[in-house]
């Protein structure tokens, strides 16, 4: 099973990326499962999308990369017996790590081959979020495969290449693509890369 | 082998002197999710009774033998939760289906104008008065009942734990101000706070930190307990840098910690997420002052070995290993804990966090019978 994990920090635009990835790759006969571990401003409609060819768990009641670690192995065994996605995609609760939540799969779901780890910045607060909250986004950058700079329709250019540069000293490894998924500016050169 | 020497009473009032037990007590924390997974009651009927909560929770006791103490002394229900929680909560069966973990939702309930207000009218008056009716549907006699309710639900667990010959381990269900404060506002809104209007969120601060340490020691008294519990998820150096935390959260702890000990009483911190940077810090305080409650994910190995002689330690049996390990694995992180954590006295056995969820019962047991009887087969 090949699973993205959409992690960022709360109100980064995770649930927003994670629908439109969902709905593109699904248009050319991807077979999407969604893993929702957060109940965030922008609700996921359940049957809307099992409607358009997707499979959606929630797990409530906390975070998957602690106390609900068995929920998540659980679920990702249900999704591969049920319905054996071409990509499965987990949203961790926006104050996860998620290079915790790859442990847990790593250590307990076996049927997981391949994890590509997208975190997103939001280009609007990150001036202030990576002075007020460095270890959880450095954490969260780190652990990163690829860094989407989100919301670029707030900021100007000088900006994106600044937190580019920063994301770029946290991780030199990762891949780093600006976008507005709500806006839908950019989002081709990432799908290329999830694809 | 050689036998018990101490009862369970004895032996946790040695572990809260920093003394080496006859063996390391055991006290679980048991809350509303496990232990309705593991009596066999749906969460939903938990959740709507806090009496079938505590049969819950005692019926667990007693089909597995029992421990050395009760972790809390009114099981966390939604509506007495909202007796101290500023955030709306999605119940079982009645928004979620019956066998669902209660759900606590992140959003924006406090706004920047009532830091303000929790400063001049102080947080108790502002949250029964004010806050507890924008997160629950509710009117003020169901408040007034409810905290009749808590209270009538913390007399019946003293009752009970006394006839089973334990004792309760935490006088009172509080959570830290920062941690309050961050749940209300919601923790995006509280970071923009922190960083663009802080005097204003310290002296809402300073005005809880007050009203906390009086709660808990009135709390503690009226239970007979030694310990008050202070709750933190959010403090720590995996989302702050250190600067914060020495700002924001620090002197208001230590501001805590001397006026319980003034009283005889120990702070027990419920710390979740790692906080193994922080850790230094707890050695300012007074000997014996404080119970480190570790969630698994900070190293608590390497905690032992900053606060041993100095600080208790209570934990750590991570969820992951409840859910998905075998009793075999249970039973070597058990012996892994009493030998390297417990060895010199001044540890607790319990869980990381909370009892997992979805606790496999052979996985509960392995991890009871083990801490009862390993450290007497070695003699």
């Amino acid at each position: 099973m090949k699973l993205l994990i959409i992690a960022g920090f709360l109100g980064s635009g995770k649930t927003t990326l994670l629908l439109e990835v969902a709905r593109r790759l699904t248009a050319v006969s991807q077979r999407i499962a969604i893993i929702e571990n957060e109940v965030g401003e922008i609700g996921i409609d359940g049957e809307y999308l099992r409607q358009e060819g997707m499979q959606v768990q929630e797990i409530f009641g906390g975070c998957i990369c602690c106390t609900l670690s068995a929920d998540l192995v659980l679920t990702l065994e249900k999704v591969e017996r049920l319905f054996q996605p071409d990509l499965t995609i987990i949203e961790p609760t926006g104050l996860a790590r998620p290079g915790d939540v790859v442990a847990t799969v790593r250590g307990y779901a076996p049927m997981v081959t391949d994890i590509l780890v997208l975190v997103l910045v939001d280009a609007t607060r990150y001036e202030m979020l990576s002075e007020m909250l460095t270890p959880l986004l450095t954490a969260q950058i780190q652990a990163a495969d690829i860094v989407v700079i989100n919301k670029i329709d707030g900021v100007d250019g000088a900006n994106i290449d600044l937190i580019a540069m920063n994301v770029g000293l946290l991780n030199a490894q990762a891949k780093v693509v600006a976008i507005s998924a709500e806006k839908r500016i950019n989002l081709e050169p990432l799908l290329r890369e999830l694809l | 082998m050689a036998r018990e020497t101490m009862t369970s009473k004895e032996r946790v009032e040695a572990a809260l002197r920093l003394e080496k037990p006859d063996r390391v007590p055991i006290v679980p924390a048991l809350m509303v999710a496990a232990a309705s997974h593991l009596a066999g009651v749906s969460r939903a009927q938990v959740c709507a009774d806090v009496n079938v909560a505590i049969d819950a929770l005692l019926k667990v006791f007693d089909d597995f033998g029992g421990w050395d103490a009760i972790w809390q002394p009114v099981p966390d229900v939604p509506h007495l939760f909202q007796l101290i929680l500023p955030m709306k909560i999605k119940v079982p069966g009645i928004d979620l289906p019956d066998n669902y973990v209660m759900q606590i939702l992140e959003e924006e309930v406090l706004k920047p104008e009532d830091y303000d207000k929790i400063a001049e009218m102080g947080w108790f008056k502002f949250h029964t008065e004010d806050c507890i009716f924008r997160v629950c549907d509710t009117t003020p006699e169901d408040v007034t009942k409810w905290a009749i309710e808590a209270f009538a639900a913390m007399s019946r667990v003293t009752a009970e734990v006394e006839k089973r010959g334990v004792s309760l381990l935490l006088g009172s269900a509080a959570m830290h101000p920062f941690f309050t404060l961050s749940l209300g506002r919601s923790m995006v809104k509280f970071t923009e706070d922190l960083y663009y209007s802080p005097e204003k969120l310290e002296r809402a601060l300073k005005r809880l930190t007050a009203e906390f340490i009086q709660s808990t020691i009135t709390a503690c008294k009226v239970s007979g307990t030694k310990v008050g519990n202070c709750t933190e998820e959010r403090a720590s150096a995996f989302y702050y840098p250190l600067w914060v935390f020495e700002r924001f959260w620090w002197p208001y702890t230590m501001e805590i910690v001397d006026a319980m000990w003034s009283e005889g009483l120990v702070t027990l911190f419920h710390m979740d997420t790692p906080w193994d940077k922080n850790i230094p810090y707890f050695k300012k305080l007074p000997r014996g002052s404080y119970i480190l409650e570790l969630d698994s994910t900070t190293d608590i190995f390497a905690a032992k070995e900053v606060v041993r002689g100095h600080g208790i330690i209570h934990g750590d049996v991570p969820a992951a290993l409840y859910s998905l390990g075998k009793p075999e694995d249970m039973e070597a992180y058990v012996k892994k804990l009493i030998d390297e954590v417990g060895g010199d006295g001044g540890y607790i056995l319990g869980d990381g966090c909370s009892t997992a969820a979805d606790a496999k019962p052979e996985n509960f047991r392995a991890m009871l019978e083990t801490a009862k009887n390993y450290e007497f087969s070695k003699k």
